[in-house]
C-alpha cells in the first residue's frame, strides 16, 4: 500500500466503516436546547425593504407622534367627521376598487393623477387581513390622492413580487413569490392574474426561479431574471421572453455562486437594458459589491455605471422616458441586506456613466425604488413610510401624501417599489 | 429535504424544525465521526451544529442550499471540537504503534489501525474534504462550494490527505512516535 491509489482505495473504503446513526442522547440533547434557544433574526427585512439609520427611526417616531396626537386632536374637534386616518383592522376586504378605502388626502402630489401600483407586504393596507407575514406578497393600486385603494388580482398566486405596467398601462406583469417564482400577468381593471409560460431548461421549481418581469418599450416582450440549476451549477440569467414566438433569449449571465443579476429595465429605445449585478463571495454570503450594468439587447457592449462613491451600492435602475438619464438607489431594494447594502440616497447618471449627480440628499429619510414618472418631469420614490416625489434635479421634493405615513409600517406592513401610471 | 419543512423552520416553527434534524442527524452524526474519530466529539460537533443551524436558520437565503449549508455548520462545528480536543488530548501519551503485519492473518486489523492513526494526525481541514468526498461522495468542486473555499484549495487538500496517509503507512512504526506523543 505504497502508492496514492491504492492508498486513497483503501482508505476510500475505511472511511465506510464507522456508525450511521446518531446517538438518541444526542439529538434529544439538541432538540432540547433548541426548545429554549432563540433564532438570530435582523429585525431588517429580509427582502425589498429599506433600513433606515437609528437616529432616522428615532426621527421618524417623533414625526409619528407628533402626526398621532395632532390627529388625536383634530379628530376631538371634528366630532362626527371620523371616516380619516388608519383603516380598520377589520373592515372587509374590497373585492374591487372601493373608494370606501380612500385614505385622507395632503398637500404635495396628491394632485397627480393616475395609479401608484405598488408591491406590498405585512397586514393588506386596508386593513383586511390581518396576518404579518414577510412572504405575504401583494400589489396594490391606489391613486395618489389615496382613493381607490385596491389589490391586484387577489387570488392566486398567493405571493405577488416586482410588479411592471405596461405601456400602454392596461396590464402589470409581476413575479409570483409563492408557491413558486414564475411570471404572470394581470389586468389592471381586475380579474386573474394568468401565467405567462417561459421556458426554463431545468424544471420550474426549486430548479428554476423566474423574477423581476419587466416589459419592453413596446410591450411585445419581456426581459426577466432567471435562477435555475443546471448539473450542479445555478446560474442567474438576465433574458428576454418574447411571448409571440416563444422564443427566449440570453442576454447576460453568471454563476449564482459569484452573484446575482436583477432587476433588468428597458432602454426607450428598446435597444439596452440596465440591470443590477451584485457579486458576492460564497452562495450564502453578503453581496460585497454591488452595481449597475448596461449591456445592449444583443449582448454586447456591456459596460457598469460607475456608483457614486467609494464602496456604494447602486441598484433600482430606471430610465428617464426620453433616454437621457438614468435614476437610481444607493440602497437597491432587490436582495434587502439591509445596512450592508448601503445607505439610502438616489442619483441620476447618464447612460453613458458621465454626469453623475446626487438628486436626493436626506430623500425625505427614505431613498429607495426611484422610477420616473411617464412624461419624465418627475421621480416617484419611495419615502420614509410612504412615497414621494421630486423633480429630475431634486427640486420640490415632497411625500406624496403625508397622512400615508400612518399608512405602513410594521403594524400594517410596508408598501414601496411603486411606478406612476397616468389615468388618461 | 422538504423545501416546505425549511421555509417553515426558518420562519422559526420548531416542530419543522425537528422534522429536519431528524432527517439530517444520522447523515450529519456519520460525518462528523468521520472527521472526528472520536464519538464523544461527534456527538458535541452534531449538538452544536443542530442548535446553530436553528438559530441562523432565519438567515438561510435558498432554502434549497439546507443539506449543504448545514453541512457547512458541522464541518465548522467540528473544526471547533477539533481545537477544543487537541487541548486535551495535548498531554496525553500515545502507545507505541503496532509491528508490521503479523504472521496470523491481521493484516487488514493492522491496517484499519494504522489509517486510523495516520487519518487522525492529518490536519482537520484535510480531514474535512477526504470525508466530504469519499464518504458523501460530493465532488470536489461542491466539497469546494459547501466549504467556501477555492476548488484548487479542496483538490490540493485532497491530495495532501492521500499524502499524508501514505506517508504515515509507509514510515517506519517508530518514526510516528516521538516522545510520546504524535509527531
Amino acid at each position: 500500500m505504497n502508492d496514492d491509489r491504492s492508498v486513497e482505495r483503501t482508505a476510500r473504503s475505511w472511511i465506510e466503516t464507522g456508525p450511521t446513526q446518531a446517538p438518541d442522547r444526542a439529538v434529544e440533547r439538541a432538540l432540547l436546547t433548541i426548545e429554549s434557544t432563540p433564532q438570530e433574526r435582523d429585525l431588517r427585512i429580509p427582502r425589498r425593504l429599506t433600513m433606515l439609520s437609528i437616529q432616522a427611526r428615532v426621527a421618524a417616531a417623533a414625526v409619528i407622534g407628533v402626526l398621532v396626537v395632532g390627529g388625536a386632536l383634530i379628530y376631538l374637534g371634528r366630532g362626527d367627521q371620523s371616516n380619516v386616518g388608519v383603516p380598520s383592522p377589520s373592515a372587509a376586504p374590497p373585492s374591487s376598487p372601493n373608494p370606501a378605502a380612500s385614505l385622507s388626502l395632503s398637500s404635495g402630489y396628491a394632485n397627480v393623477k393616475g395609479w401608484i401600483v405598488f408591491e406590498h407586504f405585512g397586514q393588506a393596507p386596508d386593513g383586511s387581513t390581518t396576518t404579518y407575514d414577510h412572504d405575504l406578497r401583494q400589489i396594490w393600486l391606489v391613486h395618489a390622492d389615496g382613493t381607490n385603494l385596491h389589490e391586484l388580482a387577489s387570488g392566486n398566486p398567493v405571493g405577488k413580487t416586482s410588479p411592471d405596467l405596461s405601456p400602454d398601462g392596461k396590464t402589470v406583469v409581476f413575479a409570483s413569490w409563492e408557491p413558486s417564482s414564475r411570471i404572470w400577468q394581470a389586468s389592471i381593471d381586475g380579474g386573474d392574474a394568468t401565467l405567462i409560460d417561459m421556458p426554463c431548461d431545468a424544471p420550474v421549481g426549486a430548479a428554476c426561479k423566474l423574477d423581476d418581469p419587466a416589459y419592453s418599450p413596446d410591450g411585445e416582450k419581456i426581459a426577466f431574471v432567471r435562477n435555475q440549476l443546471l448539473g450542479t451549477r445555478m446560474s442567474s440569467e438576465i433574458a428576454i421572453f418574447d411571448p409571440a414566438s416563444r422564443e427566449t433569449r440570453v442576454i447576460e449571465s453568471t454563476l449564482a455562486t459569484d452573484g446575482n443579476l436583477a432587476q433588468p429595465s428597458w432602454s426607450p429605445d428598446g435597444l439596452q437594458l440596465a440591470y443590477h449585478h451584485d457579486t458576492q463571495a460564497g452562495p450564502e454570503d453578503r453581496p460585497t459589491k454591488i452595481r449597475i450594468e448596461i449591456v445592449n439587447v444583443d449582448g454586447t457592449d456591456l459596460h457598469e455605471l460607475p456608483a457614486s462613491a467609494g464602496e456604494a451600492k447602486a441598484g433600482d435602475p430606471d430610465w428617464s422616458p426620453d433616454g437621457s438619464l438614468m435614476v437610481f438607489s444607493t440602497m437597491p431594494n432587490r436582495e434587502g441586506e439591509g445596512d450592508e447594502n448601503g445607505s439610502p440616497g438616489i442619483f441620476t447618471i447618464h447612460p453613458d456613466g458621465t454626469g453623475l449627480t446626487d438628486v436626493c440628499g436626506s430623500c425625505l429619510q427614505g431613498g429607495i425604488a426611484p422610477s420616473w414618472t411617464p412624461d419624465g418631469e418627475h421621480i416617484l420614490f419611495w419615502g420614509f413610510r410612504t412615497w414621494a416625489m421630486m423633480d429630475p434635479d431634486g427640486n420640490n421634493m415632497a411625500h406624496i401624501n403625508q397622512q400615508e405615513l400612518v399608512w405602513f409600517g410594521e403594524k400594517l406592513g410596508y408598501g414601496y417599489a411603486a411606478w406612476l401610471q397616468p389615468t388618461p | 429535504m422538504d423545501r416546505d419543512l425549511v421555509e417553515q423552520a426558518r420562519r422559526g416553527d420548531r416542530e419543522a424544525f425537528t422534522v429536519l434534524v431528524h432527517q439530517v442527524s444520522d447523515v450529519l452524526y456519520a460525518v462528523a465521526f468521520r472527521i472526528l474519530r472520536d464519538p464523544g466529539l461527534a456527538e458535541d460537533a452534531l449538538q452544536n451544529a443542530l442548535v446553530l443551524a436553528w438559530r441562523r436558520i432565519p438567515k438561510l437565503r435558498d432554502d434549497d442550499r439546507f443539506e449543504a449549508w448545514v453541512h457547512r455548520i458541522l464541518v465548522h462545528a467540528c473544526y471547533d471540537e477539533s481545537k477544543r480536543a487537541r487541548r486535551w488530548t495535548a498531554t496525553v501519551r500515545v502507545l507505541p504503534v503496532s509491528g508490521p503485519s503479523t504472521p496470523d492473518g491481521s493484516d487488514a486489523v493492522a491496517n484499519r489501525d494504522e489509517l486510523e492513526r495516520a487519518f487522525a494526525r492529518l490536519p482537520i481541514d484535510q480531514r474535512a474534504v477526504f470525508v466530504l468526498h469519499h464518504y458523501l461522495g460530493l465532488p470536489l468542486v461542491e466539497v469546494a462550494e459547501l466549504l467556501e473555499i477555492p476548488a484548487g484549495t479542496a483538490r490540493s487538500r485532497l491530495h495532501y490527505a492521500i499524502a499524508g496517509l501514505r506517508d504515515a503507512l509507509t514510515a517506519e512504526p517508530e518514526s510516528i512516535v516521538q516522545g510520546g506523543r504524535l509527531a
